[in-house]
Order: C-alpha cells, then structure tokens, then sequence
C-alpha cells in the first residue's frame, strides 16, 4: 500500500525523531566505537560512496546474492510444478524443504565452507533461503488454482500453453509474489551473513568484517545502511517487474476483485 | 456421428441416480427429468469428468459445454474467454464479436474482464464458448440461468441454428425454454 500525501510529513516526523533519538544516545554515549552519531554514519557514507571499491563490492555482493535468488526462483518452480504432477515427489520434497527452513543460516554457511569456495558462498546461502520460501509459495499458487476452470480446460481439451497464461499463472503469480518479497529480504539478510564468516575478497560482508575489527563503527553503520537501501531496492524493481507481468498474465482484473465477482 | 449410452449406471453410496440408461442422440434434443434425478452427472459423465458404475458411452468424441457453472477466466474478456477453446482464435474474433451483438453484448461489455460482467453476461459468454468450440456433441446444463425471457429467446434461436445436425444435450426445467429451443424432450422421469 503506497502511503497517503497526508501521512508523508508523519512518517518524516517520526523518522526524525529516531533520528533526533540516536544522536541525542550517541552524545550520551560519547564513544564512536560504541554508537556512531547519524552525522557522522552519513559522513561515513559520503566518503565511501565515490570509491571505485564501494561499488565494487556492491556489485560483488548484488550479483551473487541476486544470482542466488534466480537460481531459488527456476528451481522452486519447477519442483513445485514437479510435486503437483507426483505424489512420490511431494513426499520426497516435504522433508527436505522443512529441513532447509529449519536450519540455521550459520550452520549452513559454515558446512557449505566445506563444498564450495567462498567467493560462491553467498550463491549457495541464497539459493538455500530462497528455495523453502519460493518453494511454498509456488505449491500454495498451484493449490489455489480454480478446480471448476481445470476441469472446463479438459472438457475443451484446451492445449497447454494457454492453460498455463489463463489458468496457472493467474493463480500461481500473486503468491509467487508474496514469496518473492520474502525471500528476497531473507537471501539480503543471509547473503552478507554468509560473505561476513566466508570473507570473500571484494564483498560487502568483508567490509563489514574489516569495519568491525578495526573498530570502525561508522562505516559498519554506513555499510548496513547500504545493504538495507540495496535490499529495499531490488525488493522493488523485482516486485515491479513482477507487477508488470501480473498485470499482462491477469490483466486488469486484481485477484481480489475476482474474489470479489 | 451419434451418442450412444448403453446400460448407463450411476450410484452415490447406497443412493442409485440411474440404472440402466439407454440413449441413442443423432440430433440435438432437450433433456428433461425430475430435481434430483441426476441431470448433472450424467451430462459429467458424457463429458468425462466422472466415470460410472456400469455402462458405456460410445460417440461422444470432442465435447464442448455449458457447465451449471459458467467457469470462464475472470481475468480474460467475454470474447477471449471464447477464442481460448479455439484454435484459430484471432481469426474468430469477428464472428464470435457478430455473435455477441446478436445476443445483445456490445460496447464495454466486450471489453471488460469476465470478472466485473453481470450473470446475464457471463451466461451468454459461456453459451457463446460452447457454440463456437470445435465440438461433435455439445452438452447443455441449465444454459439459460439468468437470462431475461427476451435473452433466452434470443441464446435459444442462436442455439437452433448452430447446434443442428449433430449430437447435442440441453438439460432444463424451463418450459419456455423447451418450447423456444422446439427441440424433440427426452424424459428421463419414466413417462
């Protein structure tokens, strides 16, 4: 929901304040090390922004995590199509799927050391958060598919790629969407997480690392910051993307007016 | 080509819809039996999303229907919802178009997703699907549901003209229907 132009000068209100509320703590305080004001996070920020380095960690990091996300994307679809055509496959896929969702990402990062370099770690990491979540979403999609439109697609031996555009996908892509906003966050959050124990050369996790052990508190504030902007970012030229094609697949009717009718 | 049901059987638990059905349909015919007796599941049964307990059907070949349920896409239009089941869809649409005017669709109708038409509407959309679909036997259930009696008139006529010569169902209580449609009734009440 975009919010109102009211409630605009409300929400600067509000940002302010925590703002006003951190620098008034990091006064208190009076040690960097311990808490950085926002001045001088932003200060921080400013410096590190025209560097050849910070971009290209930015890239690094993106690339992979995003890579990671593409690859849950393919294959949580096609196991989830592969669970709703086999039983033997859902039953087989469950169990694991919850193994994956229950595990920490810390152990995860920590055995895939051993599989794979860390330059790929933040790939594999993920790929791992994102697949469990995709994987759900895609199964609840198929689920709610309309029985009475598949049977109607049978009796009129409709050919398979428009049951796909007119049944399948109008079903599967609002919840495809949910999972995507979701997992997106989660292989972000996972993705640097993995990069900060793995310490790939020329990663956003490896500044971090680099910033916490020299005591830089004020490019850790200013590089968590970027991650949170990067996430938000992708977060929404993906959903946009996806929007886009939501609206071509069920044109103008949302899946709430048609819940609706 | 002809519909043949023999010795048709169909049983919900200890409760028997019918036994023993014999029906041999060359022409389109209307299909007329008591609340309850098992109109629906037949006409499931003939187009093959139920099986029976005895019997057979033989003929049926490609089915289009009118389900009781008008089951279009809401997300795609009126007319879309019709080129879906056709192959050559694109260069249908003028004739499918023609066919909606004279069921009294025009205008925004045409253009708005199935979703936000009236039932009327959708009716028509769905009677419309099922005419125009490459068929050799065309199944009716209650096709007229929500049709004003001009509109009926109107589905009824289109029906007559496009539904002769081949194999065709049309299940319905509505006696103006039946008297509209002027197709021979088979009772399936014992009479």
């Amino acid at each position: 929901m975009k919010p109102s132009k009211k409630s605009i000068p409300a929400r600067l209100a509000a940002a302010a304040f925590w703002l006003a509320l951190w620098q008034w703590a990091a006064m208190a305080v009076g040690q960097e090390v311990f808490l950085v004001s926002p001045l001088r996070a932003l200060d921080t920020l400013v410096r590190l922004l025209p560097t050849a380095d910070f971009w290209g960690r930015v890239a690094f990091s993106s690339g992979r995590i995003l890579g990671g996300f593409a690859l849950g994307c393919g294959c949580s679809v096609a196991l989830a199509a592969a669970a709703r055509l086999s039983r033997t496959v859902e039953l087989l896929l469950d169990p694991v799927m919850q193994l994956v969702k229950a595990t920490p990402v810390a152990s995860f990062v920590i055995l895939a050391l051993v599989w794979v370099r860390g330059r790929e770690l933040s790939i594999l990491i993920s790929f791992l958060m994102a697949l469990p979540v995709l994987y759900s979403a895609v199964r609840t999609g198929i689920a709610s598919a309309d029985v009475q439109l598949l049977e109607m697609a049978r009796v009129f031996r409709i050919p398979a790629g428009r049951r796909l555009r007119a049944i399948w996908l109008p079903a599967v892509l609002p919840a495809f969407r949910e999972g995507c906003r979701t997992a997106l966050g989660l292989c972000w959050k996972s993705g640097v997480a993995a990069e900060v124990i793995g310490l790939p050369d020329g990663s956003i996790g490896d500044a971090l690392y680099r910033a916490k052990i020299t005591l830089s508190t004020g490019e850790l504030f200013a590089w968590t910051f970027v991650i949170i902007c990067l996430s938000a970012a992708f977060e929404r030229v993906f959903l946009a993307l996806l929007d886009g094609a939501v609206r071509q697949v069920c044109g103008a009717a949302a899946p709430e007016q048609e819940a609706e009718a | 080509m002809t519909l043949q049901i023999e010795g048709l059987t169909k049983r919900f638990g200890a409760h028997t819809l019918f036994r023993g059905l014999e029906l041999r349909v060359e022409s389109p015919a209307v299909l007329w039996a008591p609340s309850g007796w098992g109109k629906t599941t037949l006409l499931r049964i003939l187009m093959g999303l139920e099986r029976p307990d005895a019997g057979s059907v033989t003929g049926a070949g490609r089915v289009a229907a009118v389900f009781q349920e008008d089951r279009l896409c809401p997300q795609l239009t009126a007319v879309e919802n019709v080129l879906l089941v056709l192959p050559d869809g694109r260069a249908r649409r003028g004739g499918v178009e023609a066919d909606f005017a004279r069921l009294g669709m025009t205008g925004d109708a045409l253009t708005l997703p199935a979703a936000r038409l009236s039932g009327g509407q959708k009716r028509r959309a769905a009677l419309l699907r099922a005419v125009w679909a490459r068929a050799d036997t065309r199944l009716f259930d209650e096709p007229f549901t929500g049709l004003d009696p001009a509109a009926m008139e109107q589905a009824a006529a289109l029906l007559r003209a496009r539904c002769a010569g081949a194999p065709a169902l049309l299940a319905t209580h509505d006696r103006a229907a039946i008297e509209a449609l002027g197709w021979p009734v088979i009772r399936l009440d014992g009479t």
